[in-house]
């Protein structure tokens, strides 16, 4: 049999019931679809979900290797989080703890803080609302005999220390408590993945002080990671499976449906391997099809899943669709292989007289 | 004749039908393993998150300003106000009592060690039990609501009001960055002067050396009624902090509760949002301040509807899924049987007869699978609870009879377009074709 024959041949076979093949191929894009758009959400879950749980605070902490010291300010270049110096010190009347920071770089950190005025320039400051401070106030900071005085931007309450501090801009801290140079701690916040790694790396640069991953944060982090990661997993193959299991028997039936033909081709001398090479060819054909479409719908889905569950899109990744079309036709080819089996039981004569 | 056919239908072509029900029973199956993992899936995450520590903490409402840093309070022990210790049971007596997962109270103790340096003696629960009103006893404490913190060693007993008591020393559980400063260990003993306080220097059994990676390494745990008893002020705590599964909050739990109707009141009151839980805490321990701790409170509402989300549009996605693969199992199945549905009609049944009598088949079909898939699926939803989350999901009873008529209804739905188009063709035509 030559090719253009071969080519009208599956042409014509699909042409012809293309009613009912459209449900088989309908079957293949949903399957598609969900395949592409379920690899696409768990390929792109670490990323969306690591940006949720970076927000439960820093995860690395560096401070000097003794409490009682304060270490030098050179080494926040080499880290690259937030730094504080905490001072004793009185606001009005009070005795209270002045936080030093980087004001801006905090605020990031700070998104969940209910804080009532707006947050405070470089020479503003920011109250807890345990300090009983106004807002607006004109503040009198003491450290010893030092004063400086500042305007109370905001007031805050985070339901952590800071209810109970006065937050303004380190320099200015530096300056008062006549510490120049000098920090508290640095806070750091790393990819809850990288929390090991980010922490040996600072370790390494700055031996001068002690660099401490925050128990608490990295492991839950990683263990809630782990838990929807596994979750997800299941359900993906558990989705996968009984999508394939569906496009399977849609196209089981349209094999079974075409005994006719099956003994027309016999009866004009076709061989079962070349008569079962025209059905795989065939499905082959469908699967391409529903694989390319589906795909793309299946992206389509998981940029509205990632908008639904982040407000945000997912990332395209390129790899997922070569994947998931050959996964298609692998699943059509697997599907077609059963039927045709039965091939080789059809005898020409008994199909085309009947019994 | 119509159930004497349907009879036979099932006892003789038993394979067919016996793949048909498989089809549907493993549709119903993962139905009911992924609706009972969704359904279950909010809680176990929300207990999987309170290892972020407390996210709601108590302090006395007239106290003077805090000399917080790291959430430890530097001020002498006796000053500003305190909260009462024997108070504390009530907290098991809140509306959302049993969304409190665990609570622990503090009490800080300014000292010297022996190198000449400051710390705190931190005095909190340690597996403190004590009995609930229901008569249920509970254990809770330091360990308890802070699951994350890894404890080399172990955590001290508490033996009574008394510094040293024969036969059970005063034991503490030290920092690592404080234990690697002073040589400590579990076994040796730890020396300090405590400040503000009469009495001269004291020692303890290091029984554990605690790490968390924040300003706990530097201190030093003992014993609530020890601190207590150093501080001079029985019975008596600075702060309470208190780990709740809570919801993640929506627009209307931002309302403040004041500005509420009294059914609006009674529905934030009745919702366990970390803001409504904190206010019943209030009202159980008058004259302190319940304030969430906004950082884990507010994150953890966010992760939490975010995997919710995720969760649901992947039950969908699994419901769709199994759906069609049982309703595309029926079609195939009616079109096999098209001669069949031809005979009958030559034989003189009317198209509704025949109609019923597949779908008629069809539901018996749909209840054996559904039957036969909601025990599958109980036992995947076990399996995989027990995988992902260390305690099985049960789903719940209301799921089986939803089941079986979802199950019925998609094997309807699947085997109503080839029915039709089977019933639209003349039967001598089929019937003619059908031979082969």
């Amino acid at each position: 049999v030559n090719a253009p024959f071969r080519l009208r041949l599956i042409w014509r076979a699909l042409w012809l019931r293309k009613r009912r093949l459209s449900v088989a191929v309908l079957a293949l894009v949903v399957g598609a679809s969900v395949a592409s758009a379920l690899l696409t959400t768990y390929a792109d879950l670490d990323r969306k979900m690591a940006g949720e749980f970076r927000r439960f605070g820093a995860n690395i902490v560096v401070s000097p290797r003794d409490s009682r010291d304060a270490m030098s300010a050179a080494l926040l270049e080499q880290t690259g989080g937030v730094p504080f110096l905490y001072v004793v010190g009185r606001a009005g009347e009070n005795e209270v703890v002045l936080a030093g920071t980087d004001l801006a770089r905090l605020r990031s950190l700070a998104h969940t803080w209910q804080i009532q005025g707006s947050w405070p320039a470089e020479h503003e400051c920011l109250a807890g609302e345990r300090t009983g401070v106004k807002l607006g106030d004109r503040l009198l900071l003491r450290v010893g005999a030092a004063s400086a005085s500042c305007r109370v931007a905001g007031v805050t309450a985070s339901g952590s220390s800071e209810d109970s501090q006065v937050l303004l801009a380190l320099a200015k801290l530096q300056e008062l408590a006549a510490l120049p140079g000098r920090l508290s701690l640095i806070q750091v916040s790393a990819e809850p993945d990288q929390v090991e790694a980010t922490r040996a790396r600072l370790a390494g640069a700055v031996p001068e002080a002690e660099v401490r991953a925050l128990r608490p944060v990295a492991e839950s982090t990683a263990r809630a990671l782990l838990k929807i990661r596994a979750m997800l997993y299941v359900s993906s193959l558990v989705i996968l499976g009984i999508v394939g299991l569906g496009v399977a028997t849609t196209l089981g039936g349209i094999v079974l449906e075409r005994k006719a033909d099956i003994g027309v081709m016999k009866a004009l001398g076709g061989t079962d391997a070349q008569i079962a090479a025209l059905f795989f060819a065939e499905s082959g054909l469908l699967g391409l099809a529903g694989g390319v479409a589906g795909c793309f719908s299946g992206l389509a889905l998981a940029q509205w899943v990632g908008h639904a569950v982040y407000q945000a899109g997912v990332d395209l990744r390129p790899w997922v669709i070569p994947q998931v079309i050959l996964i298609t036709l692998a699943v059509a080819l697997a599907a077609t292989s059963v039927p045709v089996r039965f091939l080789r039981g059809v005898r020409p004569a008994v199909v085309l007289k009947g019994e | 004749v119509f159930f004497r056919v349907l009879r036979e239908s099932f006892a003789r072509a038993r394979s067919r039908q016996a793949l048909a029900v498989a089809a549907i029973a493993l549709g119903a199956a993962v139905a009911t393993a992924m609706l009972a993992v969704f359904l279950n899936v909010g809680d176990r995450m929300a207990r999987e998150l309170r290892s972020f520590g407390a996210n709601i903490t108590v302090v006395p409402a007239a106290d003077s300003v805090p000399v917080e840093i790291g959430g430890i309070d530097y001020r002498p022990a006796a000053e500003g106000a305190f909260i009462a210790e024997d108070e504390l049971p009530k907290l098991k007596t809140i509306f959302w009592r049993h969304n409190i997962v665990a609570f622990a109270p503090y009490l800080y103790v300014p000292a010297t060690l022996s190198d000449g340096s400051r710390t705190v003696l931190v005095g909190t629960w340690f597996n403190h039990e004590f009995t609930l009103a229901s008569g249920e006893r509970y254990v809770t404490g330091a360990t308890q609501t802070n699951p994350a913190w890894k404890v080399e060693g172990r955590a001290p007993r508490d033996c009574g009001g008394q510094v040293s008591t024969p036969g059970c020393g005063l034991e503490a559980l030290v920092g690592q960055r404080l234990a690697s400063r002073l040589r400590q260990q579990p076994g040796s003993a730890l020396a300090w002067v405590p400040e503000f306080a009469a009495g001269g220097p004291q020692s303890a059994t290091v029984v554990g050396v605690l790490t968390t990676g924040g300003a706990e390494d530097d201190q030093v745990f003992i014993p609530l009624r020890a601190a207590q008893a150093l501080a001079a002020q029985p019975g008596k705590l600075r702060r309470l902090q208190v780990s709740a599964l809570t919801q993640p909050e929506d627009a209307f739990a931002r309302r403040d509760p004041k500005t509420m109707t009294p059914v609006e009141y009674d529905r934030w009151y009745c919702t366990a949002y970390v803001s409504s839980i904190a206010a019943q805490i209030q009202e159980a321990l008058p004259g302190t301040v319940a304030r969430q701790v906004r950082q884990v409170a507010q994150n953890e509402g966010e992760v939490l509807k975010r995997v919710q989300a995720l969760m649901l549009l992947v039950t969908a996605a699994a419901l769709a899924a199994a759906a069609l693969a049982v309703s595309s199992a029926t079609a195939a199945m009616v079109m096999e049987r098209r001669s069949e549905i031809a005979l009958m009609e030559a034989l003189g049944a009317s198209r509704w007869m025949v109609a019923a009598f597949f779908l008629a088949e069809a539901a018996v079909q749909g209840i054996a699978g559904g039957l036969a898939g909601y025990g599958v699926g109980f036992w995947l939803a076990g399996i995989v609870g027990r995988e992902v989350f260390d305690a099985p999901a049960v789903p719940p009873p209301v799921l089986l009879p939803l089941i079986l008529t979802v199950a019925v209804l998609v094997s309807w739905l699947g085997a109503l377009a080839p029915l039709r188009g089977a019933l639209r063709q003349t039967p001598a035509v089929v019937l003619k074709e059908g031979r082969v």
